[in-house]
């Protein structure tokens, strides 16, 4: 059924047809729309369950990881401010491996303060454990909560969706709203492993021998790999079902191309047009766009840019002293690359400035007259 | 009059507080006054040393060690899911 | 360093083998109360005859004055130690008169023999 909402109201809906019955959130802005529907749909009962309106996002975290581990589906959505709040609760949900999901708009961090997009905040919590997905738009973000749910399920790691503040939040588009009986298919209500046995009681997070921790990490690593094809497959299955797929990274007219554009999230949208437009006009041009960032998809990377020779980085972040981040890892991912192409960072967008189509292009082509590798991020401030 | 020695001691002996601590005989009395039929949240501070290092505990009954500051919101999570499971006799 | 109620390991402890002075007793776990005095039989009545002057307690009286005892170095099993060991370490029976230290698992803290409000409870060195 086809509607016109904002991306957090995709977000929003999202959660109500996979019959989450355990929210606990704060509101931020620009997050504030998903919470407040979820808060009107609990208030009156259309969405069946319990919305605790915790005193802060790291009492937020805090309860969905204690109602995941009771073993019920959970759900929780912030932004910058509040993703920082809880960020040691974040590194908890991984470790005990609750398959939390939790939908994060992309604001940009303070001091200064700000409200818009920048995808720091979410980045800068890349080492907690987390998987992470980056959605072009509002449409990408409903599909990716259903899947994520499958996901986090299977693998018992949490899930973080990324959508930007402003630009995906809250742009209006047409969005598809699948039927609930599909949901229902393809993504079942399920009982979680109940963790807190009355008759036979156990001690849930102990303290332990340095060996164990080191076992478990390692374990955990394991199923963090296995979600690359986990969801591979479970994209296919969704595509199968819904008739929508995303793929873990895409490939846009990447055949011949003498450059490869490489985004992630509302920027893809933009460079699309791009591509399209320089192809017409002639230029071998192409787009990557990486949709799984953690764990990252080297593979899937690597052989998209097998045998090309020059990549632009499109960042709309920026790591101070290192660079953008998603070049960071992109790199490290070509590193036994035998192609060796030379890659660009370009920081585009940092604080949510606008990049145009007209920005795109000065990238690609400021990318192809480059001859010299380049270590540094290259800034465009338009 | 009942004697105590009826109800189990939830804080089993040999837990690793120091000699004479006012918090282990706190807690294993409210612990004996809760009953074995009782989810504890436990955070950071010298009750989680008394659970002792896993493959150990000292904690008869099912408990949780959280983080710091978040007992709270553990708990309440913990109660709202039992309820959602509609397990929430006890 | 151990330590561990007077007595032998894990059966029943002896009473204390020496008088228990006032200055040993826990008072807080007493209330203050006066002693009950007999009723005696008033001056006039008592110069006219020879009836016995001291009236007696009546059944209350009498309950509440000996109520007053502190079972000083008797064990009367009133569980404060039990109640008091943050180890759980001590039992009782009643039933039996036994009481019951796991050496194993005493800390030899000796909340027990503070809390004890008659003195019963003794600490000593075990090697």
């Amino acid at each position: 059924m086809k509607d016109f909402m904002t991306g957090n109201h995709a977000v929003a809906n999202a959660v109500k047809l996979c019959r989450t019955p355990f929210i606990a959130a704060y509101p931020i802005t620009p997050q504030t729309a998903i919470y407040e529907k979820l808060s009107e749909w609990e208030a009156s009962g259309l969405l069946k369950g319990i919305m605790m309106r915790t005193e802060s996002e790291h009492s937020a975290m805090a309860a969905c990881i204690a109602a995941s581990l009771t073993g019920v589906r959970t759900f929780t959505a912030t932004s910058s401010q509040g993703l920082a709040l809880m960020h040691e609760m974040l590194h908890f949900a991984a470790g005990c491996r609750a398959p939390v999901v939790m939908a994060n708009v992309n604001r940009l961090l303070a001091a200064p303060w700000g409200f818009w997009a920048d995808q720091l905040d979410s980045l800068s919590q890349r080492d907690t454990g987390w998987i992470q997905f980056y959605c072009e738009n509002g449409q990408e973000a409903l599909d990716t909560v259903i899947q994520a749910y499958r996901i986090a399920e299977q693998v018992y790691l949490p899930v973080m969706i990324s959508l930007e503040a402003f630009f995906v939040s809250h742009f209006m588009e047409v969005v598809d709203l699948p039927e609930q009986e599909q949901v229902d298919r393809f993504l079942p209500p399920i009982d979680l492993p109940h963790k807190f046995d009355i008759d036979k009681p156990g001690f849930l997070v102990p303290v332990v021998s340095s060996e164990l921790y080191r076992k478990y990490k390692h374990i955990a690593q394991g199923s963090m790999d296995s979600v690359k094809k986990v969801a591979v497959t479970m994209d296919q299955e969704f595509e199968k079902e819904f008739g929508r797929g995303y793929g873990i990274v895409e490939v846009v007219m990447l055949e011949d191309a003498e450059i490869v554009l490489v985004t992630a999230g509302s920027i893809t949208s933009t460079t699309r047009m791009v591509v399209k437009d320089l192809r017409k006009q002639g230029h071998k041009i192409g787009l990557l766009k990486i949709r799984l960032f953690r764990p990252f998809p080297v593979e899937a990377a690597r052989d998209a840019l097998r045998g090309k020779t020059r990549v632009a980085i499109i960042d709309r972040n920026i790591s101070l002293g290192s660079g953008g981040i998603f070049c960071q890892e992109l790199r490290a991912a070509l590193i036994h690359s035998p192609d060796h192409p030379l890659t660009y960072s370009y920081i585009a967008g940092v604080g949510g400035t606008d990049v145009t189509p007209e920005v795109i292009q000065k990238i690609a082509f400021d990318a192809l007259s480059r001859k010299e590798p380049m270590d540094a991020p290259i800034w465009i401030m338009e | 009059m009942a004697f105590p020695e009826q109800e189990p001691n939830l804080l089993r002996t040999g837990h690793a507080a120091c000699a004479g601590c006012g918090l282990a005989i706190g807690m294993k009395l409210v612990l004996q006054a809760m009953g074995p039929r009782t989810i504890a949240v436990i955070v950071p501070s010298c009750e989680g040393a008394i659970g002792g290092v896993y493959p150990n505990t000292s904690y008869g009954v099912a408990t949780i060690h959280s983080a710091f500051e978040i007992a709270a919101p553990t708990a309440a999570g913990i109660a709202n899911a039992l309820k959602i499971q509609g397990r929430d006799d006890n | 360093m151990e330590a561990y109620p007077s007595g032998r390991n894990g059966g029943d402890w002896p009473e204390a083998k020496h008088t228990i002075p006032f200055s040993q007793i826990n008072t807080l776990y007493f209330d203050h109360s006066k002693r009950i005095d007999m009723r005696k039989l008033g001056r006039n009545k008592a110069l006219k005859g020879f009836s016995e002057i001291n009236l007696g307690l009546t059944s209350d009286e009498a309950t509440r004055s000996s109520s007053r005892c502190f079972s000083c170095g008797t064990c009367n099993y009133c569980y404060n130690c039990y109640f008091f060991c943050p180890e759980g370490a001590i039992s009782l029976d009643p039933l039996h008169r036994t009481k019951y230290v796991d050496l194993d698992h005493c800390k030899g803290c000796g909340t027990c023999a503070k809390a004890c409000p008659r003195n019963v409870v003794e600490m000593r060195d075990v090697p």
